[in-house]
């Protein structure tokens, strides 16, 4: 059932003109055509004293009075509403929104159907209440519609998924006081893991609205050999689906991004992004584009990010006795989620290195003595927040070695051998205390020998992990800022079968992921409380805290909830990350299906349906019918002349033409603004159509060429525009192309000459312009734009221009291609790698880097007028910044014309040399 | 120069100083189109003499007739002594082809309603440059003098076409439909070209004036096609060319036919005016070729050389 409404129903007032105009337009009669006629004179003795006016036929009146009305009603906005109403009973409606994080994508539509709901309550004159499943609340109050907006309006969705249940209460109790209640679900697509038979929970009478919508969403991210592995999880198999995960650092620039492929029947899949560890670790931020909640964003905390440990091992022992080699158990454990380093030196340099390299954790595999040079450097590095960690070895601590976190004693427990009493220990479980605090224990380790401890007073609070006899099996002490951590095992099996264990690899994670982080109070209480510093909001974004976020434990707190929103808590240095989704978690489906009291109906209604194109149209009609009536009635109906018509058809001929024209001019002789630029070096620019970017590259290039005329032995000409379409582009050795949103779509044609001038030598120098523009999570569209040319084109590996590259000492000795900005990095062909460090001053790979991307706007810097006078303003963020663009720019030039001649030069010396001798 | 022309003319000062403003524009148009005019007008001259055969009589002139033998009483000294020399017994006397040069008069109304064109072909008043520099030049070619009334004085030179278009775009422009009726000489002709759009009386005063001392001459009237045909439909409103004059007149088929009717009645007017004073008259349409009217005009001037000499000898 449709109902009719109008927009603007003050317009309908204007519908009581249309008498008027009826009596207008009938009294008025249409004008005369004006014809010239020269004897008009020889006729006024025959003219008709007053010719009666012709009056206007009935049924163009009834046109032009329908033209009007049609007019008007349009402009008073009619909509057919095909809606049909949701409520249906009299009591008070009980509004009920789902506020999780799956609702956020389609957040608005949803906020309107709750909106809409209110309306109807409102005309329905039924009192309302809300209840949003997000915050918790104890009793379900009425409101005015006035207020049910407004809190409706401010309402955000929450970072995770809040269960219905716990609600039951409050929406019992609610019914029980109003017991006609009507209630409204608008339900988000996922469901909690809590709400297990959450419809006959709820065995009130629902309405419930829902939408079947696919999510997405980050669970888990792990380290591993080379690279971070993504889960992406969703709701619904069914069909195939692909995407992109992108990873941000904590400024919120982009690190890396990979992407991930749902095969139809999947509802979990994988994100592998592969980056050098140290960049892997600024990732603390990753997104699926596109997803816009906190389900598709995963924050990396400090114990996210992969270590890099040291092994210092003194055993040399063969490769094919591996597994007695100490070192090879604990490498083994490590290898997933840490960068492990093994320097092949002594012990001391082996140390020694490690520490200057900044190595998070160090590992002395072999219990040997150390000597005293390597223990204070040791000391010194855990002070400054090292974690070292010892293992105990087949001699017995040296006296004069300090260097443990509890006294020892010298000798070792032995159990369970052939001449003991007693059996293999097993190990007790861990305190809340230690650092080990919530990893199961297993039955099957066993200890057979260990290194004892010196009963102190300092024991007990410095074991980490104890035998179930109570002895200490792991200790671990903070020395400064840093860790050091004992081991009363060897790292082999002959001692315990812990290195044989799933625990083992438990405990160097744990231990790990204490690697790095700094702070003391995290350190050395792990479930002390922490505040938060940064959250999500439903919609995945970052946001300052809410007043009631409040602090939480990181060992017991997996999982965002009311309290507790998604987001990084402790501090900066080490944030601990709490997330929506717990790793391994998978999406629940909320599913509803309609029973005898609950009703289902889709979330958003049928749009009403507005005629005021339609009577747009008719009114349009109206108005050609009534031209084409007048024209006849006054006669001036004939076909046009037949000269017209053939100027007519040779016009449209020629705009064919015109149009046809470029395919075919594209191979043609030399232009003559071409064949002059075989006589001399003209610097040329891409005509991109813009008009102001255009007049920027010409007079960009002209002060280019002038600088050049003036200090090197290049005078070019003028600079020429070219179009790629058209003009010989092998005559100019250097072309400026300054990307633009609009340089979009060229012909593939275009793209093949491109890719020809590039193959045969030519330096193309693409500039974005844009670094003063440049978020960290979304390209500027002339980012955009330049991919969308460069995947057109044969593109080279491409690597920021190193400052010993020959086009940074071409002419000039450059530290950097500056322009309007300095800031943008300059992207030039990578450099083939070089096997050993040379100390050439420069390197030119074996030709010239057929292009060079900036986004440094070069050309407005190098903008300059007859008199030196520098046409438009730069940034200025570098000393002289627009004497080097233009010293950059004569190194661009000269880099293309001669190549890697300047990388050759360096030889000359010895060539001298030699020819001496 | 404001004569008779406008005999309908009952603008307010202001319009008329409008059109003055835009007669200089139309002129300096006018000025612009004139050398394709000339181009035209010596065009079709040329296409006219081709088909164009001498006088064919003898009398006072320079170029060489024919010998012809001796009257008894005729004066000895036209005797051709040369070719009497070379046939014995009898005397030839040498007749020169007759020359006399007479003036003809033209006139070419270059009023506002001449500047119409209703799309079938060129404006009246190019038409009538064209008829009437051509005119002048085949006149010129067969030894008259041709004067432009009120603009030059008569002239045989032979790039009349050109002098005359000089004098006109120097001329200023000229509103008057029918020209000063002052007596022209007895021997010489005139030639108005024009559309005649104005009462027959004045046209017959003029001729009066222009035929007192028994000058003849010939109309030409120069005539869009729809002008003619009054090929109107629909509801309209007419305008004359000067825009002070419009009047409404309903549906224009119905007043069809009175139009023609009173058209047609003019047009018979101007032809009695113009046979009453001797003069001959021809309506040309601007869509017809200019080539045929002027074969016509150069017989009809022809036949009048004849009956003048007819006058004189008789």
């Amino acid at each position: 059932m449709g109902s009719l409404a109008f927009v603007t129903p003050l317009a309908l007032a204007a519908l009581i003109l249309l008498p008027a105009l009826w009596w207008i337009l009938r009294t008025l009669p249409p004008r005369p055509r004006r014809v010239m006629f020269p004897p008009l004179a020889l006729l006024l003795a025959i003219m008709p004293a007053a010719p009666e006016p012709k009056s206007m036929p009935l049924w163009l009146l009834l046109v032009r009075v329908a033209l009007a009305a049609c007019f008007i009603l349009a402009m008073a906005g009619p909509r057919l509403d095909q809606s049909t109403p949701r409520l249906a009973g009299k009591g008070p409606v009980l509004l009920i929104i789902g506020t999780g994080w799956s609702a956020a994508p389609d957040w608005q539509t949803r906020i309107t159907a709750a909106k809409a709901l209110v309306d109807e309550a409102e005309q329905a004159d039924r009192p309302i209440a809300l209840l949003a499943t997000g915050s918790r609340t104890d009793e379900i109050t009425l409101q005015t519609p006035a207020e049910l907006r407004a809190r409706l309006t401010s309402l955000t969705p929450v970072t995770f998924i809040p269960a219905l249940g716990i609600h039951k209460k409050a929406i019992d109790a609610f019914f029980s006081r109003f017991t006609d209640t009507e209630a409204v679900l608008i339900a988000e697509p996922l469901a909690s893991p809590a709400d297990q038979d959450v419809q006959a929970t709820l065995t009130h009478p629902f309405l419930v609205l829902s939408g079947d919508d696919q999510r997405l969403a980050l669970a888990g991210a792990r380290h591993d050999a080379d690279g971070l592995t993504l889960r992406v999880v969703r709701n619904k198999d069914g069909q195939e689906q692909s995407g992109r995960v992108t990873g941000f650092d904590s400024q919120g620039h982009l690190v890396g991004d990979a992407l991930f492929q749902f095969t139809s029947a999947a509802v979990e899949t994988e994100a592998h992004i592969k980056l050098p560890t140290m960049l892997l670790n600024d990732i603390t931020r990753l997104v699926i584009e596109g997803a816009s909640s906190a389900g598709g964003v995963w924050l990396m905390g400090a114990d996210g990010q992969r270590r890099r440990v040291g092994l210092v091992s003194q055993s040399q022992r063969d490769k094919t006795e591996a597994l007695n080699d100490p070192a090879w158990y604990v490498s083994k454990a490590l290898e997933p989620f840490a960068d492990l380093i093994t320097p092949p030196l002594g012990l001391s340099e082996s140390i020694d290195s490690l520490i200057a390299t900044k190595a998070d954790m160090i590992i002395l595999v072999d219990g040997g003595a150390l000597i005293p040079q390597a223990r204070e450097a040791l000391q010194d590095y855990v002070a400054k927040g090292g974690v070292l960690i010892r293992f105990a070895g087949p001699q017995a601590p040296k006296d004069d070695d300090t260097l443990w976190p509890v006294k020892l004693r010298p000798g070792n427990r032995s159990l369970g051998g052939a001449m003991d009493w007693e059996t293999p220990r097993h190990l007790a479980p861990f305190s809340d205390t230690s650092p080990f605090a919530g990893i199961d224990v297993p039955d099957e380790v066993t200890i057979k020998r260990q290194w004892l401890a010196e009963p102190d007073a300092d024991l007990a609070s410095r074991s980490w992990a104890q035998l179930d006899d109570g002895t200490p099996l792991v200790t671990g002490m903070t020395i400064g800022r840093g860790r050091l951590i004992l081991f009363h095992v060897t790292p082999d099996a002959t001692w315990s079968s812990l290195p044989l264990s799933g625990l083992f690899v438990n405990l160097l994670q744990r231990i790990t992921m204490l690697a790095g982080r700094h702070d003391e109070s995290t350190l050395s209480h792990p479930d002390q409380a922490v505040a938060p510093f940064q959250t999500l909001d439903g919609f995945g974004i970052t946001r300052t805290p809410d007043i009631d976020a409040q602090p939480l434990r990181p060992a017991l707190i997996l999982q965002a909830d009311y309290a507790h929103p998604a987001g990084f808590y402790g501090t900066r240095d080490a944030p601990y990350a709490l997330n929506a989704l717990k790793p391994g978690d998978r999406l629940t489906r909320a599913e509803w299906t309609a029973n005898a009291t609950q009703r289902l109906a889709p979330l958003s209604a049928t749009p009403p349906i507005s005629l005021t194109p339609w009577l747009m149209l008719v009114a349009l009609l109206l108005f050609v019918l009534d031209t084409l009536a007048t024209l006849h009635t006054r006669g001036g109906l004939t076909a046009p002349p037949r000269r017209a018509r053939m100027g007519a058809f040779l016009l449209i001929l020629g705009l064919m033409a015109v149009h046809i024209d470029p395919a075919h001019a594209v191979e043609k002789p030399l232009a003559p603004k071409d064949a002059d630029s075989t006589l001399e070096t003209h610097l040329a620019y891409v005509i991109t159509g813009d008009a102001r970017l255009d007049r920027i590259s010409a007079e960009g290039l002209q002060g280019l060429s002038d600088f050049l005329a003036e200090h090197t032995a290049l005078e070019p000409g003028q600079p020429v525009g070219v179009d790629l379409s058209y003009d010989a582009l092998d005559v100019y050795p250097f072309l400026y192309w300054p990307v633009s949103d609009a340089t979009a779509t060229l012909p593939a044609s275009v793209f093949a000459r491109v890719d020809t001038y590039m193959r045969n030598g030519g330096l193309i120098v693409f500039d974005t312009q844009d670094e003063a523009f440049k978020r960290d999570d979304q390209p500027t569209p002339e980012v955009r734009a330049l991919r969308r040319i460069l995947s057109n084109l044969t593109v080279p590996e491409l690597e920021p221009v190193p400052s010993d590259h020959v086009v940074m000492r071409a002419f000039y000795l450059l530290k950097a291609i500056p322009g309007r900005y300095a800031e943008g990095k300059t992207w030039i062909e990578a450099l083939p790698k070089e096997e050993q460090v040379t100390e050439a001053p420069a390197r030119g790979g074996d030709s010239v880097s057929p292009l060079v991307i900036s986004s440094n706007d070069l050309a407005s810097a190098w903008a300059m007028d007859r008199t030196g006078k520098a046409l438009y303003p730069i940034d200025a963020s570098m000393p002289r910044q627009r004497d080097m663009a233009l010293r950059a720019g004569v190194n661009l030039v000269m880099y293309a014309l001669t190549g890697n001649y300047k990388a050759d030069q360096v030889h000359v010396p010895s060539l001298l040399e030699r020819l001496r001798r | 120069m404001v004569a008779q022309g406008s005999w309908y003319n009952n603008g307010s000062s202001a319009k008329s100083r409008d059109r003055i403003q835009d007669h200089a524009v139309q002129g300096a148009e006018l000025a612009q189109r004139l050398p394709l005019i000339t181009i035209e007008a010596r065009r079709v001259s040329a296409a006219v003499t081709a088909g164009l055969h001498g006088r064919g009589r003898a009398g006072p002139g320079e170029n060489f007739w024919q010998y012809r033998p001796l009257i008894a009483g005729e004066s000895a000294a036209r005797i051709d002594w040369r070719r009497s020399a070379r046939h014995d017994g009898q005397w030839f006397i040498r007749e020169h082809e007759w020359d006399a040069a007479r003036t003809v008069h033209l006139f070419i109304d270059r009023s506002q309603s001449m500047a119409y064109a209703s799309g079938q072909g060129p404006e009246k008043r190019d038409r009538a440059l064209i008829i009437g520099l051509a005119l002048a030049d085949l006149l010129v070619r067969a030894g008259e003098r041709v004067s432009l009334m009120g603009v030059t004085e008569p002239s045989a030179s032979r790039g009349i076409i050109d002098r005359l278009a000089e004098a006109l775009r120097i001329a200023p422009s000229d509103d008057a439909a029918l020209p000063q009726a002052l007596p022209l000489s007895q021997h010489s002709m005139a030639v108005l070209i024009g559309d005649f759009i104005t009462d027959p009386d004045l046209v017959a005063r003029c001729l009066t004036g222009l035929s007192q001392s028994g000058a003849r001459g010939t109309l030409v009237r120069i005539m869009d096609p729809a002008e003619a045909s009054f090929p109107f439909t629909g509801d309209l409103e007419l305008v004359s060319t000067e825009a002070t004059l419009s009047r409404k007149i309903g549906d224009a088929t119905s007043f069809r036919k009175a139009a023609l009717d009173a058209l047609d009645a003019h047009e018979r007017a101007l032809q009695a005016c113009a046979r009453r004073y001797g003069f001959s008259y021809h309506t040309h349409l601007t869509d017809q070729s200019a080539t045929s009217l002027l074969f016509t005009i150069m017989q009809v001037l022809a036949r009048r050389d004849v009956s003048l000499m007819a006058q004189q000898n008789g």
